[in-house]
């Protein structure tokens, strides 16, 4: 079966960006993004609650949890349902988010004034926020829920031991899809059988390590860039600006490497051999439980379409074009804010503190 | 042997070495080739200290967290998503990490 149908956008180049980017720019761009990404990482935490208290988006983040939750949840779930409506809502947010980089590179009429700046923002923000909900629940497992659940659970289901039948079956793999994917908000109850879980991850690692390395496909890519031991970050922002067409395979994919800068030190050492998707197969369909081999090749290949998404909505908001507009959008409101709040709206908006950086807008403009 | 931590096998492989917890990149330098890193969760920015690193131990995250995607990368084994029992790992305390099961068992 051909699961393309299920994949999320495909990215579209970022050469036309770029050539609309003011090329002074570009090192402010590239530094508050490094800087800001690993200040991320450390405050993880407290943004993980800020987005998991943020009142405006409230109704759509449980209305998500939800969805998710539902579909994890049911016994025997078609999960090209699950997958054509995730699609269907994914797409959405992001022709929303398109939508709104389009205006910040072509509507003038957005600087008209403190109002239509304002009302702009109020859109932005909200826009913003339901689509880090999408991230957080795609690429983290911080959270309650994650989108990969329902598939990774049926993974589980069909390979469970066959001892293991009906309610009792899907609700030991809905457990174990939960601890092995969301521990941090999992509950177990008690007498619940580890033996499953263990016997599962075990036999998941090399699967997750053969998706890994697609994860990590930037290494591949940037290893064959010249690499040299005193290059700073800014030396990578002038050799794309004056080199862009050595640097042309990297951006029609849609990522801007001065954002993988960290992947790009990384790439110079050499790597292992990848494993091949067969090898990596192997130690899960050990466990298959015949019966159900139709959704476990479906599950299997809908892992594989999760993981697209999960690369594409790493690569378009923090590799790529949302990075790029949306630096440049924060740049302008840095000029029209008052000095005296400067600094306070770039560490919110930075920190992707969509809200508080509306807070601050709305009081400041100049 | 000594108390075991329950967690989940994010990358295979079993190793023994010495606790050191690192909480920031304050903590960085002070890391040891062959210790294991425990950490509440790790961060792309922390360079070559997985190269450095026999082990990976953490509180938070599951099979898809970054600590557990660059242990996989880099051979050494991981458990994920001990929980904040972990905290009463000291520094310097001798662990065994079997990254197949998800369990850490204090070795003194």
């Amino acid at each position: 079966m051909d699961f393309k149908n299920y994949n999320p956008p495909a990215l579209k180049s970022l050469i036309p960006v770029l050539e609309n980017v003011p090329s002074d720019l570009l090192p402010w761009i590239a530094e508050k993004h490094i800087k800001y990404l690993d200040d991320r990482i450390h405050k993880i935490v407290k943004l993980t609650d800020y987005l998991a208290n943020c009142d405006p988006v409230e109704r759509e983040r449980k209305e998500f949890i939800a969805f998710i939750e539902n579909w994890t949840k049911k016994d025997n779930a078609d999960l090209l349902d699950y997958t054509k409506e995730y699609q269907g809502r994914y797409t959405s947010i992001r022709n929303k988010v398109e939508s709104q980089c389009e205006t910040i590179m072509k509507n003038a009429s957005i600087w008209n004034s403190n109002d239509t700046l304002k009302n702009f923002w109020k859109d932005f923000a909200y826009v913003n926020e339901v689509d880090s909900l999408f991230g957080m629940f795609l690429t983290s497992g911080r959270w309650y829920v994650n989108a990969m659940l329902p598939v990774v659970k049926t993974l589980i289901y069909t390979t469970l031991p066959n001892d293991l039948k009906g309610n009792e079956r899907n609700e030991t793999s809905y457990l174990v899809a939960r601890r092995v994917i969301t521990p941090r908000y999992t509950t177990v109850p008690k007498g619940y059988n580890h033996s499953c879980e263990r016997r599962f991850a075990n036999s998941f690692i090399p699967m997750l390590q053969y998706y890994d390395r697609k994860l990590l496909f930037l290494f591949e890519i940037l290893s064959k860039y010249n690499y040299f031991p005193s290059m700073t970050l800014n030396d990578l922002v002038t050799d794309i600006i004056y080199n862009k067409k050595e640097y042309s395979n990297v951006l029609m994919q849609g990522i801007y490497p001065p954002f993988a800068w960290h992947e790009f030190i990384a790439s110079q050492k050499p790597r292992k051999e990848s494993l091949t998707f067969e090898a990596a197969k192997k130690r899960l369909e050990k466990n298959l439980d015949e019966n159900y081999r139709q959704d476990f090749e479906t599950a299997l290949g809908l892992l594989d379409v999760f993981k697209e998404y999960e690369l594409n909505y790493n690569n378009y908001n923090y590799k790529g074009k949302f990075g790029l507009v949306s630096k440049v959008f924060y740049y302008k409101t840095y000029q029209r804010i008052r000095d005296d709040k400067k600094e306070e709206f770039l560490n919110a908006i930075l920190l992707d503190g969509f809200y508080e950086a509306l807070e601050i807008i709305n009081n400041n403009l100049i | 042997m000594g108390k075991e931590f329950y967690g989940i096998s994010a990358a295979s492989g079993k190793a023994e070495g010495t606790a050191r917890w690192v909480l920031s990149e304050v903590d960085l330098d002070s890391f040891q080739v062959g210790e294991i890193l425990f950490a509440k969760m790790t961060s792309p920015d922390w360079g070559n200290l997985f190269q450095k690193a026999s082990a990976v131990v953490t509180e938070q995250g599951g099979m898809l967290c970054h600590a557990a995607i660059v242990a996989r990368e880099e051979g050494i084994p991981a458990v994920v998503g001990i929980g904040e029992e972990l905290a009463e790992v000291q520094n310097g305390t001798k662990v065994i990490v079997d990254g197949d099961e998800g369990i850490v068992t204090i070795a003194d």
